[in-house]
């Protein structure tokens, strides 16, 4: 699914976030990206999701290459994948199902599907009770549910999760523990950000760390997790 | 893309409604501009209409000298029948013209028949003629003795044709003008509607949504914004034409204009499709810029 090899990005200000990055990642896999602050896990999720171009090395994401992807290419890319953001990137003034929903609009969905599937993805992640909510008013962790629910509701090939559990107590890391494992049942290739090792214990997974954006492995090498 | 078109209406109508002022701001002066195309594009059929109506009776009015004899008038009749062209001859006396002009008048006969150019104390041939020789039959009678004055009504009408063309001209300029200022207006309100969401524009982006997704509810919004004015100037063009019209006519009574009603439902049209097709451009226009 993911084939990266050298992959280096410089940012316009100079800033080297990433470099000499080799990755090979399974459909299906669950590869968590570990790391310091500031060492480059959300550049990597960038890059995965077409936001970000690598200034070097080859990069591949279910087929497509990224290097010289196309508009058309990354907007097939990210219609392919489901991604929850650091920032969540959830529109205000909208209901917590219109942002869930939202995800397969986008799709094409009919509405009376998109309504019954965002509605039982929003139960998955525990906020039955908040699917009328404006999501200005959630909680943090709240939102942050919401932004994993918009992720997955369209059963994407590729989920890219950065920091999923930041704002997160250990029922509702459940939750996202839970829906990552489901995602896994579906064949869904995962690629999480985390510093949380309450979620790496309830769902073990392969382990990268990156560190002043290098990347090392540190656990479940060559493991390819399918649960 | 159909499939959310519903959400699209949705989505159009709550940008609307989260900016009411602005909105309804645009859409009043939409309504204005189509309705003063409309009064320039009514003026053109009614003048249209008028020549068409003038053009059944293609005649020349052949006016007598006052002292003229019952003999002189009958030896001139017998001359202007020979004229090439002539069709028909009618002789009016000095009474019947005058009863005649009361009748279609009325009280203020004098006055209106010196606007309409001909003296009603005179009597007169009406000589119908053949369209293509009613100028040589005119010029031909006025030299006949007897003949105090000829008035073509091709004269008339050729007068009134070129100031139908050039209201029918005015009419396009001022559609196009018309066009532009609102394709300025609906570009300007949608432009800042696009805007105000840039930032969920770029999250419909990295959901992998088209270029149209975002857009689709503004292209909706300028063209019904620009289909509503077209509408709402329609309506008061019914209200108001005939209103207009009877005014005019209460004026000038002898003209054979055409009832508001009719004028305000031919231009209807046009304005409903100036409208919509100047909404679906100005917002076009908006989305173009918002692309670059
Ligand atoms: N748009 C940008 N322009 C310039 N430098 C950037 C940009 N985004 C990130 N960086 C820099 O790149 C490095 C890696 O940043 P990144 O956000 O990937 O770290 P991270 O591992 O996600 O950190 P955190 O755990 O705090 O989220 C940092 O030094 C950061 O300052
Ligand atoms: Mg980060």
């Amino acid at each position: 699914m993911i084939h990266a090899r050298g992959v280096a990005k410089v940012y316009e200000n100079g800033t080297q976030a990433l470099q000499e990055i080799d990755l090979q990642v399974a459909a299906g896999e669950l590869v968590y990206v570990v790391g310091a602050s500031g060492a480059g896990k959300t550049t990597l999720l960038k890059l995965l999701l077409g936001m970000e171009k690598p200034t070097a090395g080859e990069l591949e994401v279910a087929g497509i290459s990224l290097g010289k992807a196309q508009a058309e290419d990354i907007r097939r890319l990210r219609r392919l994948t489901g991604a929850v953001f650091q920032d969540f990137k959830l529109i205000p003034g909208r209901t917590a199902l219109e942002n869930v929903a939202l995800s397969l609009r986008v799709l094409g969905v009919p509405w009376s599907e998109n309504r019954q599937r965002s509605l039982a993805v929003l139960e998955e992640v525990g906020l039955a009770d908040r699917v009328g909510s404006m999501v200005q008013t959630l909680s943090w962790g709240e939102r942050q549910r919401v932004a994993l629910a918009r992720a997955v509701v369209r059963e994407p090939r590729l989920l890219l999760a950065d920091e999923p559990t930041g704002n997160l107590d250990a029922t509702s890391v459940g939750f996202v523990a839970a829906v990552l494992a489901r995602a896994g049942e579906k064949g869904i290739t995962r690629v999480v950000a985390t510093h949380d090792t309450r979620l790496l214990e309830m769902l073990p997974g392969r382990v990268l760390l990156l560190e002043g954006g290098r990347l090392h492995q540190v656990a479940g090498a060559g493991r390819k997790d399918r649960q | 893309m159909f499939t959310n078109l519903g959400y699209f209406f949705a989505e159009a109508w709550r940008d609307a409604k989260n900016r009411p002022v602005a909105v309804i701001f645009s859409l009043v002066s939409i309504t204005l501009l189509l309705l003063f195309a409309a009064f320039v594009f009514a003026g053109g059929e009614e003048v249209q209409w008028l020549v068409g109506q003038l053009g059944e009776e293609t005649a020349v009015t052949v006016f007598l000298k006052e002292d003229v004899t019952g003999e002189q008038v009958a030896v001139l009749e017998e001359k202007l029948a020979a004229l090439e062209g002539v069709t028909a001859i009618r002789f009016v006396s000095q009474e019947e013209a005058l009863e005649e002009m009361n009748k279609v008048l009325g009280s203020h006969s004098a006055e209106l028949a010196a606007l309409a150019g001909f003296n009603p104390f005179l009597s007169y041939f009406e000589v119908g003629v053949r369209p293509e020789q009613g100028l040589a039959v005119a010029r031909q009678a006025e030299n006949l003795p007897g003949v105090d004055g000829v008035r073509d009504s091709r004269q008339t009408m050729e007068r009134l044709t070129r100031l139908s063309t050039v209201l029918r001209l005015g009419a396009l300029f001022t559609l196009i003008f018309v066009g532009v200022v609102m394709m300025i207006t609906i570009s300007h309100i949608v432009h800042l509607g696009l805007l105000a969401r840039e930032e969920e524009m770029e999250i419909y982006r990295l959901l992998g949504a088209g270029p149209w997704f975002a857009v689709m509810p503004f292209l909706l919004q300028g063209s019904l914004l620009g289909l509503a004015g077209g509408m709402l100037a329609f309506l008061l063009s019914l209200l108001f034409f005939p209103l207009l019209f009877s005014r005019l006519l209460a004026a000038l009574p002898f003209l054979p204009l055409r009832p508001g009603v009719e004028v305000a439902l031919a231009v209807g049209p046009v304005l409903v499709v100036t409208g919509l097709l100047f909404g679906l451009c100005g917002s076009l226009l908006a989305q173009s810029h918002a692309n670059h």
